[in-house]
């Protein structure tokens, strides 16, 4: 059997061979003949030729039109396109796509989607996205949620590069997860589109799909939209690790200053390697302030890398602080000095640092390194030792800091200035709206909330999914009302709305049911809104009225900086209170959920006095005890 | 009395070496249908897209290639300058020159106009003494980064040098290898690819560089080698990268990444401990710390292999060098499956722990030292008078059929999928070494594992030994 399997393979082995020269052979003539008549017809000049180049340029489309009816011609016509594609540009470019297009080639392209085998499938995606067919979005839409990896890859490229709005269809709608390579690729084809507006990628911050979160972020931080900071402060509080740590990257490069007391706040909930960025973002956003939480870093945290690090933002807030203070004393950085070239321990540093103190003062290195490092409830004039101390450690903590990635060049110095300005202002707008919150119940006049409108420039009726239905049949169509039965939520009521008016016959039962469907999802969403949400009365038109209850036109967009605007105003609240706030507006969801309100008949419902009972504010006469 | 005693004894003996054939076969079968599997779908996966386009990207990776240079002196400075051409953005090469008896640190300085900056080691460090950190003074060799130490052995530069990288991934490798311009392209698609595991580390095939035409760095024309040995090594090289370790990462159970092309998560590297300098196969031993680092913390992770073949090495052409190298790798195996014998059939390992590890113990470990007593029991049974004659043939022949179906299986998918040698003469060699390797390759690896075994055993220090290289052949207008 074994040698009869090896002759088998032997003859195999040539046969293989022999077919790519085979293969090769056939269509390498046909190349041959055809890519001089392509090139001409790419660089062809109408307003630079007589009229019989004129006619001979007609006779050659009309000759490559019908060498595409043959099948090897086809194929080899195909590979030349595609072979062209990434060599041309401009005009050339264009016209590459047209003869594409005119020589029907999509169309085989096209049947490729139809195949039970996925690497046609994505093969016929990826020859379309080449070509800019841009009438094939819809149907290649459809393998958005593909559950073959390659096939749903290549199609969220090819949305994101056929048309502009891909990123919001893709970002909305994609339910798997988006690896980091696609993260680049797609960015990659974000990059190189011509006249691309980026969204405000902070609508997708709290998308449930870890990675839309993850790429949200990153793509934040390539267009500097750094106007999303409380959305980000509310990520650090996010379940997954890998979303806090890109999340204190932004903040580290926004200079998101309103972020820093969250972060003490939320420290020792965090893992290791959060910290280590925590105190990096310490390192480059931090003020005096913080000298005292990091002091207490330093001395509790067990690891040598989290007290080195803690170390190192000391040293830089040490920097800042230091001008006020004075020189420090001669006698110490001569110490200093003389450590400089030596490879330090942690041990050893912190040793260095009592010495110091004893040279300086006299006293027992124990006591004095418990003054230094523990600075907790001590007044203001004795925290300027720390500071003396920190510039003489720098250069004994240099050497263990030099394997560290010096970070502090990376964030923008200019967004970190403008959000100090903001910074004040915004404590100030704040006790405003805090104070006008409790004078009424009625939602602030000002213009306070941070989101901005997410879907102000976009049509009325806008929905990810009317650019779909526009482009689509009626079988399409359909195909896609099953996906939004799945998939929508309650921004796309409004263009459901609209749909059913001019929907083809048979649809309303199925539009009915996708309805039925976003309303089944909304009590759900109306728990979380209901603690989160803050109102903004100043933007009316984006209220979609969903059978009397009011909701904003992008709930999506608009929970995590709500959360921190309520918990801007919790602040004030003593916890325990707080919290049995939050329980009675939860109850309150749920108590209607129980009795099997109907949405139509919670009229009169507020949602605002929801939200204002979460802050404090008296809750609405109706709710349940 | 004596006679039927030995007689029982032999069947016995033979009753075991059939079943361990049957299921060496079997595995042998499965691998083949694995392997087929992974190529089909990595050639399809891989059939789209330009990766040269990722290379600007913000959001691509950075990676620290690091070099051991070892009395590499005659070479170092053409072995840089071909890193360094890599295509890539964000990459340094770290050359660890690990004590250096010749020259190599003066040519390295004369040649990249070095100087000692003054760049201190971790506080907490894990290798020898650094003498000095040097960068060059020009701009053009600014992604290059020599370290002088003291000499610690091949794991002890590399752990020297993960230290001082301070990328997300590091890259170790030989530095006499040659790695293609999109190398690190590829690597980087692999460690990004998936979004639900992490990829602690990838590896890649090992191609055989032997007669191939190289100039300035870069691999002009690929030949066959002239070498007999070189042949044999490129036959095995092929059914061991194609097959076998495409099989295994297609069940996600590789344990195994070539020390002259493995890059590893710097993160999860640093964690598990590094390269353990106490053994000969540091390789093989760190992608079982890394996976147990991650496998104990219930941590989603996986090993990536890449059987494009970007890496291409020299292989010993002299069997004295081949003894030394396998008497090393038989070593290094048996060390580092001592050291992670828990893992011996323990499910709380899963795949790794039922099948892998098996597999390394029976197969890789013990198989060359039963082939070694069987050898010897048959000529014992011969002069006994008790040797089955048809069970012997029948064995030898099976075995024999089946090595050589399984290497033409190799041959035929490498022509498949990447058809390197296009001659047909080239091809026909490959089938002759296919025929003759069971009866003389074959038998001198065997020896090796032998050996290797003796000398473990026996605690005999050999260490790692040297490989002179010849060099790459130029082309012949060059």
């Amino acid at each position: 059997m074994f040698l009869g399997l090896t002759l088998f393979y032997f003859l195999g082995i040539f046969l293989v061979k022999n077919q790519k020269s085979f293969l090769q052979g056939k269509t390498r003539p046909k190349k041959r003949e055809l890519t001089p008549k392509v090139s001409e017809f790419l660089f062809y000049d109408d307003t630079q030729v007589d009229a019989s180049e004129k006619k001979a340029y007609l006779n050659l489309v009309i000759e490559l039109k019908e060498l595409a009816k043959d099948a090897y011609y086809r194929k080899a016509l195909a590979e030349i396109l595609f072979d062209l594609r990434s060599d041309v540009s401009g005009d050339a470019k264009k016209r590459l796509c047209a003869l594409y297009k005119y020589l029907g080639l999509q169309e085989y392209s096209k049947t490729k989607l139809n195949s039970w085998r996925w690497e046609v499938v994505a093969q016929g995606i990826i020859e379309l996205t080449w070509m800019e067919v841009s009438d094939a979005y819809g149907i290649i839409a459809e393998f958005l949620n593909d559950k073959r990896s390659v096939v749903r890859k290549q199609a969220e490229i090819a949305l994101v590069t056929l048309n502009a709005d891909g990123i919001r269809l893709f970002l909305d709608t994609t339910r798997y997860g988006i690896s980091e390579w696609q993260q680049l690729k797609l960015l990659e084809v974000l990059r190189l589109a011509k006249d691309f507006d980026p969204p405000r990628f902070k609508n997708w911050l709290n998308s449930k799909n870890r990675d839309v979160v993850l790429f949200a972020l990153r793509l934040m931080k390539h267009y500097h939209q750094n106007d999303a900071d409380a959305a980000l402060v509310s990520l650090i509080a996010h379940r997954n690790n890998e979303v806090k740590r890109e999340a204190l990257d932004c903040i580290k490069k926004f200079g998101v200053l309103k972020a820093l007391p969250e972060l003490v706040k939320q420290y020792w909930n965090l893992n290791g390697d959060v910290r280590l960025e925590v105190l990096d973002v310490f390192a480059v956003l931090g003020d005096e302030s913080y000298l005292e939480f990091l002091q207490k870093v330093r001395d509790r945290e067990h690891s040598s890398t989290l007290t080195s690090k803690a170390m190192h933002a000391l040293n830089a807030i040490g920097n800042v602080v230091m001008p006020d203070l004075g020189e420090p004393e001669p006698e110490t950085t001569e110490n200093v000095e003389t450590e400089e070239t030596e490879v330090l321990s942690f041990e050893d540093t912190m040793h260095t640092v009592s010495s110091l103190m004893v040279t300086s003062e006299g006293r027992e290195p124990e006591e004095k390194e418990k003054e230094v490092l523990v600075e907790e409830d001590k007044p203001q004039s004795e925290e300027t030792q720390v500071p003396l101390a920190l510039p003489n450690l720098l250069g004994a903590l240099d050497i263990q800091m030099q394997s560290m990635p010096d970070e502090e060049g990376s964030y923008d110095s200019e967004a970190l200035q403008e959000n100090k300005a903001k910074e004040k202002e915004e404590v100030q707008d704040d006790t405003h709206l805090e104070w006008k919150a409790f004078q009424d119940t009625e939602p602030p006049e000002e213009a306070w909330f941070p989101f901005e409108d997410p879907s102000a420039d976009l049509p009325e009726h806008y929905s990810v999914w009317s650019q779909l239905f526009d482009r689509a049949d009626e079988s399409s169509q359909w195909y896609l009302l099953e996906q939004m039965e799945e998939l929508a939520d309650a921004k796309d009521m409004e263009f459901l709305e609209h749909y059913a008016k001019d929907a083809p016959k048979g649809f309303a039962k199925q539009i009915g049911k996708v309805r039925l469907a976003i309303l089944d999802r909304i009590p759900v969403t109306c728990e979380e809104e209901s603690r989160e949400e803050i109102p903004q009365k100043n933007n009316p038109e984006e209220h979609v009225n969903l059978g009397g209850l009011q909701w904003t036109s992008s709930p999506t967009a608009i929970g995590i900086d709500s959360v921190i605007q309520a918990k801007t105003i919790e602040k004030e609240q003593p916890e325990s209170e707080i919290t049995s706030k939050e329980k009675a507006s939860l109850e309150y969801c749920f108590s209607l959920k129980s009795l099997d309100v109907e949405a139509e008949e919670v009229k009169g419902f507020n949602l605002f006095d929801l939200n204002f009972s979460l802050d404090g504010f008296p809750k609405p006469e109706n709710r349940p005890s | 009395m004596n006679i039927e005693i030995v007689k029982i004894i032999g069947d016995y003996l033979s009753i075991i070496f059939l079943i361990f054939t049957v299921v060496l076969l079997l595995v042998f079968i499965s691998m083949a249908y694995l392997s087929a599997r992974n190529s089909f779908h990595y050639k399809h996966k891989n059939s789209f897209g330009d990766l040269s386009k990722i290379m600007a990207s913000p959001l691509a990776p950075s990676i620290t290639i690091i070099a051991p240079a070892y009395n590499e002196g005659l070479t170092i400075v053409e072995n840089i300058r071909s890193l360094l051409s890599l295509r890539y953005v964000e990459f340094e090469v770290m050359v660890v020159n690990d004590g250096s008896k010749d020259d190599t640190m003066e040519k390295m300085i004369a040649a990249f106009d070095l100087y000692k900056t003054d760049r201190q080691v971790p506080s907490d460090w894990r290798a020898k003494p650094v003498a000095g950190i040097y960068k060059s003074r020009k701009k053009a060799y600014a992604k290059l980064t020599v370290i002088d130490k003291a000499n610690g052995g091949k794991s002890d530069a590399l752990n020297a040098g993960m230290q001082l990288s301070q990328n997300k991934y590091v890259g170790c490798i030989d530095v006499d290898c040659l790695l293609l311009p999109d190398a690190l392209l590829h690597v980087v698609k692999a460690f990004y690819q998936r979004s639900k595991q992490r990829v602690i580390a990838v590896g890649g095939v090992i191609r055989v560089a032997n007669s191939c035409q190289i100039s300035g760095g870069k691999l002009e024309q690929i030949n066959l080698p002239t070498n007999w040995l070189a042949r044999y090594q490129l036959l095995e090289y092929t059914r061991s990268f194609l097959l076998g370790r495409m099989a295994w990462g297609r069940i996600d159970s590789l344990l195994i990444i070539s020390g002259a092309f493995g890059f590893f998560d710097r993160e999860i590297a640093l964690a598990a401990g590094l390269y353990d300098t106490d053994t000969v196969g540091e390789d093989m031993e760190i992608v079982f710390r890394m996976r147990r680092y991650m496998h104990d913390r219930g941590l989603p992770y996986t090993v990536e292999y890449i059987p494009d073949p970007l890496c291409w090495t020299e292989v010993p052409e002299s069997p004295k060098i081949l003894l030394n190298q396998r008497d090393r790798w038989t070593r290094g195996n048996l060390e580092t499956l001592y050291k992670h014998k828990e893992m011996f059939f323990n499910p709380k390992y899963g795949r790794l722990g039922m099948i892998s590890y098996p597999y390394w113990f029976f197969y890789e470990w013990l198989a060359p030292l039963l082939e070694f007593f069987g050898f010897f029991s048959i000529i014992a049974f011969y002069f006994a008078g008790i040797l089955n004659w048809d069970f012997f043939i029948g064995i030898s022949i099976t075995i024999y059929a089946f090595m050589v179906m399984f290497s033409f299986y190799a041959i035929l998918w490498d022509v498949y999928s990447y058809n390197e040698y296009k001659k047909t003469k080239d091809l026909l060699i490959l089938m002759v070494c296919a025929l003759t390797e069971p009866l003389f390759f074959h038998p001198l690896v065997t020896f090796a594992a032998v050996r290797g075994n003796y000398k473990k055993l026996f605690k005999i220090q050999s260490g790692w030994g040297t490989i002179t290289r010849k060099g790459f052949s130029k082309p012949a207008n060059a």
